[in-house]
């Protein structure tokens, strides 16, 4: 510790020191840990009045994570979260692992400048304003709809946005290109020989991704995954510009507990999302074997 | 003005491993002075303890006869030049060199003239607009000497600076610093594993290895009296015999070695019985011609190649040891066969005897 | 006979031109709609060309109020965002530390925690330290907690390909630490500050979940636009998002006209240092005048 310090000092001199320090404890005290405290404080105590606060009916308790399990509706919701965020993380590792590897090794030349310009575009334009879009397409007198009628697949327009379709479809649209980045960084590293030995070797077009490119872009795909699925499970925006008074999503219910105060109910809901995400990225960790170092590259 | 170094006894310890240890010594104001050793014995180590960057875990360094201890790099009469020059690609070559002069506030027309002085004094005149990148490997070398000299350093210190230029180069900047190091009189402190260079610049030198001063003093004496069997076998080529000390006469001494018995010199008076080693250099050897020498073995060639100035020959002594010789080419026909048998000698002068197990003061 | 070559390449392009599809008609829709007069936000039937949504959407105060608490917080967050990241790169970078991983992951953890999470944390926090009750500030703070991160990545990239020596030197010439920081470390970091700077900006002017649970009542441009959304739309909003998509466009233009311009000056420069090295093995060295 002694010695840490000494470096330091050595390194940054004491003007320095004092600025990384004070930033960096700022940050990670005041802004990181601290708030994550109080908000599993909140979490741990009853809703009361102003004035029951410190009385007795002021004590720690698990009730307000107990209503999760409890109320049969909550929990439903819950599972609906879990399960349509897996579907999109699927979806979007499905369809960007072709044009992740595509552009990272198979385009050459000025085309992988106008590959990535148009990946660059949709992923930088607002989430909000790609949920728009979809609002478009689905409404009652949408283009979806006017197409199938003027085809004749239906006679009277549907409501996309009556289940949770909508939501889902949306979600996928938003998140999918958190995706391609994390994997286009890992497969551009591999070495092109590689794929060109193994197939004078004779190997077939599935055994060279199983054996050589899907393993090299592990990281890639952890990462990718852990971001579109966080992006699914804590997004607010999506269900609240996708979906139907009728269905509801985890997020909604965190959000109408802020807006009718019952922060505490809040609060448990708020932590029991982040650890679904940090459980999520574990299992993701474990599985591709990698370390969260992958993700500065 | 350079200024005298003095080092007592600095060792420098990395988590239990001695870099550098028991170093003792002075180099004198103005000399130009080097280490030699082999790579990873500590040279660069001992350059950053002198330089500031690191602190000695032991010992004193003293310059100008001041401690140094407590004072950093930056407030040292020392500047360094890195093994890899460490210029600033930002900056144009007069802003580099100029750096350590803005840093020390002198006026900009002060320092416009200064910086004018340093690029004729290392000959690169007018090169002052250009980026660094710009420049070749031999230029770069010029900058990185002009920017540290800029500061009017007492010592200056080179890691290796000549290590990533060719040949040519090399042989030519050797040249330039011994002029540049004349001119300014500043202490040199320089590092290098190439023998040749430390032979040619150095007033004296130091070898190393292990993190210890193995042997220091002037050129010739290092070659001709290495001090410890790491010296004359790390400095220029030689042969080794081995064996055990059988009988003392005066100055010289017979070893006993499994090709025969051999008169030997011994500095160190080593007592009979002595494991030791007799290093004898390949050009002190030659063929006999007749008249009496001290040592003279019957060998055979085995191979033998031209170079010039130099014929190496590879000889076989009687029991199967391989011998090196060197011998000028004075333009004779020397008749060198492989498989022919010859007799070479040498005398006990040029066999150095030396004690197997190095004994440290 | 079609050869297999043909076939795969069939199949890319019409995976291309799908994926790329499914990317941008939802776009290209909700661009379209802007420009017809009909006042349902829709496609067909096509009522004329009109400029009038633009105008509606200039007409809108709160609009502008949003606009200008968007630019606010932005700059806010740029402000606190990459000093923070910059002295937790350096943390990271400079110092051997045993618990470097550990660290690592804990700085990282606000861009792999949910946005509401976030947000929500921040505003209980300075709601119960220090009784302020949401706003532009906790939204500030908030976003500032994940963007840090991000500079800090950004920034950490660029260090790792520093050459240290380069400091020493400076600091050997005699720089005080400041002077080293500010003489050689800031200049070359510039770039990766540069984009810093602009990943903040955007981050935080287009940050909704985070922001949302934070700020309480007042509005950024997402708030504004997501409160819009979830009421009647009116093709305005396809206004502003048109505004948005030539914005992002150019942006995108720029920014990789810029990596590829570095690209080729990256590998021009190696051309070069090859060429010289092979030019200095075979000239002689010119001969020296003394002085
Ligand atoms: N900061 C450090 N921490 C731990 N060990 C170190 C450190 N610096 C140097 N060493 C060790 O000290 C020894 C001497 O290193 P040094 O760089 O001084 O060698 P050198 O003689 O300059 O070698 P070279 O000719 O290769 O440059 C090496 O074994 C090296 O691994
Ligand atoms: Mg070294």
């Amino acid at each position: 510790m002694r010695k840490v310090w000494n470096q330091a000092k050595h390194e940054f001199g004491p003007i320095g020191l004092a600025y990384v320090l004070i930033a960096v404890s700022v940050w990670m005290l005041v802004m990181v840990v601290a708030p994550q405290l109080i908000m599993l404080d909140f979490s741990l105590h009853p809703l009361l009045f102003p004035d029951e606060i410190g009385g007795p009916k002021d004590v720690w308790t698990l009730q307000n994570y107990e209503i999760l399990f409890s109320n049969r509706l909550h929990m439903i919701i819950f599972l609906k979260t879990i399960w349509s965020s897996l579907l999109v993380t699927v979806f979007a590792l499905v369809i960007c692992y072709p044009i992740s590897y595509y552009i990272a090794k198979v385009a050459r030349g000025a085309s992988v400048g106008w590959l990535m310009v148009g990946l660059i575009i949709p992923y930088w334009i607002n989430e909000l304003l790609r949920l728009f879009a979809w609002q478009i397409i689905l409404a009652d007198s949408g283009i979806l709809n006017q197409a199938m009628l003027w085809i004749g697949i239906i006679s009277e327009p549907l409501n996309f946005r009556a289940g949770n379709g909508a939501v889902i479809l949306g979600m996928a649209y938003a998140y999918v290109l958190f995706m391609v980045f994390p994997l286009y960084n890992a497969l551009e590293s591999l070495d092109r020989n590689q794929v060109d030995a193994a197939r004078d070797l004779g190997a077939s077009w599935f055994r060279i991704h199983r054996r050589i490119v899907i393993p090299h872009a592990k990281p890639g795909i952890a990462i990718g995954c852990i971001m579109t699925f966080m992006l699914g499970a804590g997004t607010i925006a999506a269900p609240q510009l996708l979906g139907s008074p009728s269905s509801f999503w985890f997020t909604e219910l965190i959000y109408t507990n802020f807006e009718t105060a019952n922060w505490n109910l809040g609060a448990a809901y708020a932590t029991i999302l982040a650890l679904l995400c940090l459980v999520f990225m574990a299992i993701m960790l474990a599985v591709f074997r990698v370390s969260l170092k992958e993700l500065s590259r | 003005m350079g200024q005298d170094v003095q080092l007592s006894n600095v060792g420098m310890c990395f988590d239990e491993f001695w870099a550098v240890r028991n170093v003792d010594m002075h180099i004198e104001a103005g000399e130009f002075f080097s280490f030699l050793g082999p790579s990873g014995c500590g040279k660069t180590t001992l350059l950053r303890l002198i330089s500031g960057f690191l602190d000695p875990s032991e010992g004193v360094i003293s310059i100008n006869g001041q401690d140094m201890r407590g004072i950093g790099p930056n407030k040292r009469h020392t500047a360094m030049i890195f093994q890899n020059l460490a210029l600033f690609p930002l900056m144009s070559v007069a802003h580099n060199i100029g750096f350590g002069l803005e840093i020390k506030r002198v006026p900009k027309l002060e320092r416009e003239k200064r910086v004018d002085e340093l690029l004729e004094l290392v000959d690169l005149p007018g090169v002052g607009d250009k980026k660094v990148e710009d420049l070749s490997g031999g230029q770069k070398q010029r900058v990185a000497i002009a920017r540290a000299l800029a500061v009017e350093p007492s010592v200056l210190m080179l890691d290796e600076p000549l290590s990533a230029l060719d040949l040519k180069l090399r042989h030519h900047m050797r040249a330039e610093l011994r002029k540049i190091q004349r001119r300014t009189k500043v202490t040199f402190i320089y590092i290098t594993h190439d023998q040749g260079e430390a032979f040619t610049m150095s007033d004296r030198l130091a070898v190393m290895s292990d993190g210890k001063i193995e042997q220091l003093g002037y050129p010739d004496a290092i070659y001709n009296n290495p001090a410890t069997p790491f010296v004359a076998s790390f400095v220029g080529e030689t042969n080794t015999f081995h064996g055990s000390l059988s009988e003392i006469k005066d100055s010289s001494a017979i070893i006993d070695t499994p090709t025969g018995p051999l008169h030997c010199r011994n500095p160190q008076n080593l007592g009979q019985g002595t494991d030791s080693i007799a290093f004898v250099r390949p050009e002190t050897i030659s063929f006999m011609n007749g008249a009496q020498a001290d040592n003279s073995l019957p060998c055979t060639i085995d191979t033998w190649s031209f170079e010039g100035a130099f014929i190496t020959i590879q000889l076989k002594t009687g029991d199967g040891k391989p011998l090196t010789m060197r011998i000028s080419n004075r333009g004779a026909d020397l008749n060198l066969e492989p498989g022919k048998d010859v007799h070479v000698a040498f005398s006990a002068d040029n066999a150095l005897l030396l004690p197997k197990e190095a004994s440290h003061a | 006979m079609i050869s297999s070559k043909k076939v795969l390449k069939i199949i890319t392009g019409s995976y291309l031109f799908l994926f790329f599809g499914y990317l941008f008609l939802p776009l290209i829709f909700m661009g379209i709609v802007a420009f017809n007069s009909s006042s349902l936000p829709q496609v067909s039937p096509w009522e004329g060309f009109t400029w009038h949504w633009f105008h509606e959407l200039s007409q809108d105060s709160r609009m502008w109020d949003a606009l200008t608490n968007s630019l606010i917080v932005g700059v806010s967050v740029v402000c606190i965002s990459v000093p923070i990241g910059l002295a937790a790169a350096l943390l990271l970078t400079r110092l051997q530390l045993k618990s470097r991983d550990l660290l690592y992951a804990l700085f990282v953890s606000p861009i792999l925690t949910p946005g509401i999470i976030l947000g929500i944390s921040t505003f209980l926090f300075w709601d119960r330290a220090f009784a302020v009750m949401g706003g532009l500030w906790t939204a500030i703070v908030a976003q500032s907690t994940f963007i840090s991160a991000y500079c800090m990545l950004l920034i950490m990239s660029r260090i790792q390909r520093f050459d240290r020596t380069q400091e020493e030197a400076a600091f050997d010439l005699g720089a005080s630490h400041q002077q080293v920081f500010f003489k050689v470390t800031l200049p070359f970091l510039k770039p990766a500050l540069f984009s810093s700077v602009a990943l903040a900006f955007m981050q935080s002017f287009e940050n909704y979940n985070t922001t949302l649970f934070a700020i309480g009542f007042e509005q950024t441009l997402p708030i504004y636009i997501g409160t819009k959304l979830r009421q009647f739309i009116s093709p305005a909003m396809n206004a502003l998002a048109v505004i948005f998509i030539v914005l992002t466009i150019l942006g995108a233009l720029i920014y990789e006209y810029r990596r590829m311009m570095e690209r080729r000056k990256e590998a021009e420069r190696k051309k070069q240092a090859k060429a010289l090295k092979k030019a200095m093995a075979v000239q002689p060295v010119p001969a020296m005048q003394g002085a």
